[in-house]
């Protein structure tokens, strides 16, 4: 397996899998995953800026315009939905890899789908009784009861429509996986699903600190 | 019922299921078995309840200040500068993770927020100073449970509002406490660097002129962390509204020393998004399992048990203090304290013990839950900010701190002093 | 009677645990008073709705779709999914529980109807929980003390209210209502007479003032399709009770509003925990404010977010029975 790297590039960064030798579907699932997640980024900030002016206008000008914390409660949860396909990606969800590490490769290729397929399971449901939450909050068009009044629909659907790509995102690795696994290219298999193996991620460390180096010398030289 | 819970859950973790659906599908599986309605319905009101519960609001500004700090190069100055000034010391920098937690926890009401913004600054100083990855891994996960007991603290308040408690005389109460907690951490890593040397990091050599020269890399992170401690004592801000001020504080920091550019700020953004959607994925998993199991009225049986023995009080308060240690291997945290304390506390305050001590000592059991396995959210939070490695480096590297706990625990039994003492002066 | 009634297993989510309608009255109806009131025949068994891991304005779907049979829930907590739900729990709409019970009863078909035919759901009891009043740092003389302090609001109509008196809304999520209230991140906090003193708002507050913010109204209900699959008798025999249940929550309403109201400011307190707080009654001329700020900014408030048919309908029972007009601007 022939892995070629580009040190400092965002792609390698926090374990993201190499995408160079996927198709052209696993590189737009990978790229709408990130993009999902820098937007959630911009969005926490956007919400510590907005607080940050509550806050000054409160104390300074004794001024109330009340729902950023409400607004950053929506922010979170939208969040909370659009990280998970990043996250997936980069192979950050939690695993237990007592057990799994000391397994033999096969059983760990079976249990690496078995992991796909339970996340896909789960959030799957929520996807679907989410979408009952959904429904019935612009049936009955739902507020919030706060002073804002906000629309539940519109945060809720944005929140759902992260879950859908999630789920979207999860079943088309979770095909790849097993077109490669009916082809016998274990290894190919292994790079999409499997748990992040720790030679993969020394590597990814020496560059992550090579590029922050670069980075922090670049800053003070700008500086 | 009980049984089949744990089981359920040991063997899917064991098979390296994620936890989030481990958690949420142990959830569907008991929802199927033993809930006459149609409760599973409910799994999508509860995830969107999860996400956008004021509790964990906080989470992702911490997250990103420590992302920020990390990206920008201030973290790497900060440790740089406590490495030259600890070095001396058997741990070292492990010291400064209970310290900064510590000072943290002065901000933050929540743990998972503590672990993760300290880890997120600590971690990557592991190799760089040569530390021993298990424990140095083990004292950020338990530095961050100080998060609850230093005020301000979530779990206090919650504590107050089940039990009618006054919550000033809770945070008075906590102080103490807090400070040997962090004061027995650090003892923690003394001994098990003075039995084992190999375990601390490369002694650094510096000379005083060095040490000195080094603290203008604190000036920084100490003046980020006086303007957010500062909101919140004066009165100005909320601990929640003070994060993303702290937050806001980093911003300007680093654009006003030059450090800004798109591509830190976009790494420091994913960061936080990888390292948030992780936890929530989790929290997401823990709040269905925990609605199933308070609908079907597990925690219940095994509390009312507790309840219905019928032994002197010294032994009654063993076994609820073993109670929580047990469950609390398995459970997600404010849910095992929204379910027990209105059943436990009405028989410890029968018992003649006292409501505010009990709440301290609720919180240090607590406390502990958050670094014991298998589910140990402080535990989670930790692993996913690492790159590399397996779980149980940070299961056993928290081991001693366990021991740590368990020793303040049992100093609390016998010396309440310890916590009323402050209250009862302070208040008159 | 007892003989006719047929023997069921029921489940129901009760009140917050930490609310003195769970804790002085439904855990024991629901453990004690049911089983022996039907013989041995109905067995109810309840949890308090956070002890199940809810947060509460969810309970209304969950009533709705089945998830659960039967549950009790401040109906104001339920505004977002129809207004109609806050329309006897306004800020400032009426001063004592037997005016807020007349209130109550001359909308209580309308929010049965509402209910029924919007929410799948049975309505089967309303009552006052608390009196939501002022807790604040300062010293409050009369309604013109509250101008420019800021008082932590959680609903619209108290939000509409605060306006009304010039004060300055704040949002702070409950968990951190008593520290910002101790350090002056908030100058007021609204919440019940009998829940304040409870959570010993008395250690952060100086002035407790009686300004009337709604009551805490709490509703029990049952999912429709649960409720017609009942046999006839045991329908008769479980709205009886929830309508025993209604009225002893009226009494221990006021009885509590007053208690906790004496024992915050220390005056014949029985119980062993006492505040020092001071309490500042409504004045004449306060409660001729309260009334013009009601007319001019709770219930236009209202009558916007409830729309023309809605708030025609709200004249004609609430508004009749009070002498009141909402009318939207
Ligand atoms: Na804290
Ligand atoms: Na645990």
């Amino acid at each position: 397996m022939e892995r070629h790297r580009r040190p400092g590039t965002g792609a390698h960064r926090r374990g993201q899998v190499n995408m160079d030798n996927h198709s052209p579907l696993m590189r737009l699932c990978s790229k709408a995953g990130d993009a999902a997640a820098l937007a959630c980024g911009l969005l926490i900030l956007a919400a510590s800026v907005v607080i940050t002016l509550e806050i000054m206008a409160r104390n300074l000008f004794g001024m109330s315009f009340n729902g950023a914390d409400e607004l950053s409660g929506y922010a979170l949860a939208i969040t909370s939905t659009w990280a998970l396909s990043a996250t997936l990606l980069a192979r950050r969800h939690i695993r237990i890899d007592s057990l799994y590490a000391i397994l033999p490769r096969p059983v760990q290729l079976a249990l690496d789908v078995l992991s796909i397929v339970a996340m896909l399971a789960f959030f799957g449901l929520v996807l679907r009784y989410g979408w009952v939450m959904v429904d019935r909050s612009l049936t009955i068009n739902a507020k919030s009861m706060t002073p804002l009044g906000t629309p539940l629909a519109i945060p809720q659907i944005l929140w759902l429509a992260g879950l859908a790509l999630f789920c979207l995102i999860a079943a088309i690795l979770l095909c790849k996986a097993l077109g490669r696994l009916l082809r016998r290219d274990w290894n190919g298999a292994r790079q999409l699903i499997s748990n992040r193996s720790t030679l993969e991620e020394v590597h990814e460390e020496l560059e992550d600190a090579a590029s922050r180096d670069g980075q922090a010398r670049q800053a003070k030289e700008s500086s | 019922m009980i049984a089949n819970v744990a089981l359920g859950l040991l063997v899917l973790l064991a098979l390296s299921i994620p936890v989030a659906a481990v958690l949420g599908l142990l959830g569907v599986a008991l929802a199927e078995a033993y809930s006459p309605f149609p409760i599973l319905q409910g799994i999508g009101q509860i995830a969107w309840n999860a996400g956008n519960d004021p509790l964990l609001v906080s989470i992702p500004f911490f997250v990103l200040l420590g992302e920020l700090l990390l990206r920008s190069g201030i973290g790497e100055g900060m440790y740089g500068a406590m490495a030259k000034w600890l070095s001396w010391l058997p741990g070292g920098l492990m010291h400064s993770n209970i310290g900064t937690s510590a000072a943290f926890s002065a901000t933050s009401g929540s743990s998972v927020a503590t672990a993760a913004t300290v880890g997120t600054v600590a971690i990557p100083q592991i190799r760089k100073y040569g530390y021993n990855e298990k424990l140095f891994l083990g004292s950020i996960a338990a530095g961050g449970t100080l998060g609850i007991l230093i005020p301000p603290s979530i779990n206090l308040v919650i504590y107050g509002a089940l039990t009618n408690s006054s919550i000033p005389a809770l945070y008075l109460a906590a102080l103490l406490p807090g400070i040997l907690l962090a004061a027995m951490f650090s003892l923690t890593i003394l001994i098990v660097c003075a039995v084992k040397p190999s375990l601390g990091g490369e002694r650094l050599h510096a000379t005083w002129r060095e040490r000195f020269a080094a603290l203008k890399d604190l000036i920084f992170p100490l003046g980020i962390f006086l303007l957010v401690v500062g909101f919140i004592y004066a009165g100005l801000a909320t601990p929640t509204e003070a994060a993303a001020l702290g937050v806001t504080g980093a911003m300007l920091v680093i654009a006003l020393t030059g450090r800004l550019s798109w591509a830190m700020l976009k790494q420091a953004l994913m960061g936080t998004i990888l390292t948030t959607g992780m936890m929530l994925a989790i929290i997401i998993g823990a709040y269905f399992l925990n609605f199933i199991m308070g609908s079907i009225g597990v925690t219940r049986a095994v509390a009312s048990f507790v309840q219905n023995m019928d032994v002197a009080p010294e032994v009654m308060l063993l076994f609820i203090i073993l109670f929580y240690l047990v469950v609390g291997l398995f459970m997600e945290t404010l849910s095992l304290m929204v379910a027990s304390v209105p059943i436990v506390t009405p028989i410890v305050i029968a018992l003649g013990y006292d409501p505010i001590w009990f709440g301290i000592l609720v919180v240090l059991l607590i406390e502990t839950a958050l670094i014991t396995p298998p589910v140990g959210l402080n535990l989670f939070v930790v692993q996913g900010l690492r790159k590399s490695g397996p779980m149980s480096d940070v299961i056993i590297g928290a081991l001693p701190f366990v021991a740590a706990l368990l020793a303040v625990i049992g100093l609390m039994v016998a010396f309440p002093d310890l916590a009323l003492f402050l209250p009862r002066v302070l208040s008159g | 009677q007892d003989a006719a009634l047929p023997e069921l297993q029921l489940r129901a989510i009760g009140a917050n645990s930490t609310f003195n309608l769970w804790t002085d009255l439904e855990q024991d109806w629901y453990a004690k008073q049911i089983p022996e009131a039907s013989g041995g025949q109905i067995a109810i068994e309840a949890l308090p709705h956070d002890v199940a891991g809810l947060k509460g304005p969810e309970i209304l779907s969950f009533l709705q779709n089945g998830a659960i049979q039967f549950a009790s829930q401040a109906i104001s907590y339920m505004a977002g999914d129809d207004p109609r739900f806050e329309a006897v729990d306004l800020a400032g709409l009426t001063l004592d529980v037997p005016t807020a019970m007349r209130a109550i009863d001359a909308y209580r078909p309308v929010l049965e109807r509402v209910m029924a035919e919007r929410f799948n759901v049975k309505l089967l009891g309303l009552a006052p929980m608390s009196a939501q009043v002022f807790w604040c740092r300062d010293q409050i003389n009369d309604i013109d003390s509250l101008k420019g302090k800021k008082i932590r609001v959680f609903n619209a109509s108290l939000t509409d209210l605060v306006n009304g008196v010039q004060g300055s809304s704040v949002t702070i999520p409950f968990v951190e209502a008593v520290p910002a209230l101790q350090r002056g991140v908030a100058d007021c906090g609204v919440t019940g007479a009998i829940s304040g003193y409870r959570a010993k708002w008395y250690d952060v507050t100086k002035t407790l003032y009686p300004l009337n913010s709604g009551w805490s109204t709490m509703f029990w209900g049952a999912n429709l399709d649960a409720w017609n699959a009942l046999p006839p008798e045991a329908q008769t025999f479980l709205q009886d009770q929830y309508r025993q249940m209604e009225t002893r929550l009226a009494e221990m309403a006021a009885a509590g509003d007053e208690q906790a109201m004496r024992c915050a400011t220390g005056q014949n307190c029985t119980d062993s925990h006492t505040g020092r707080m001071t309490l500042t009654p409504l004045s004449e001329a306060d409660n001729q404010r309260r009334l013009d700020i009601l007319q001019n900014h709770v219930l236009p408030g209202w009558a916007k977010r409830c729309g023309k048919d809605c708030t025609d309908e709200w004249n004609a029972t609430v508004g009749r029975e009070l002498g009141l007009t909402a009318e939207a601007r």
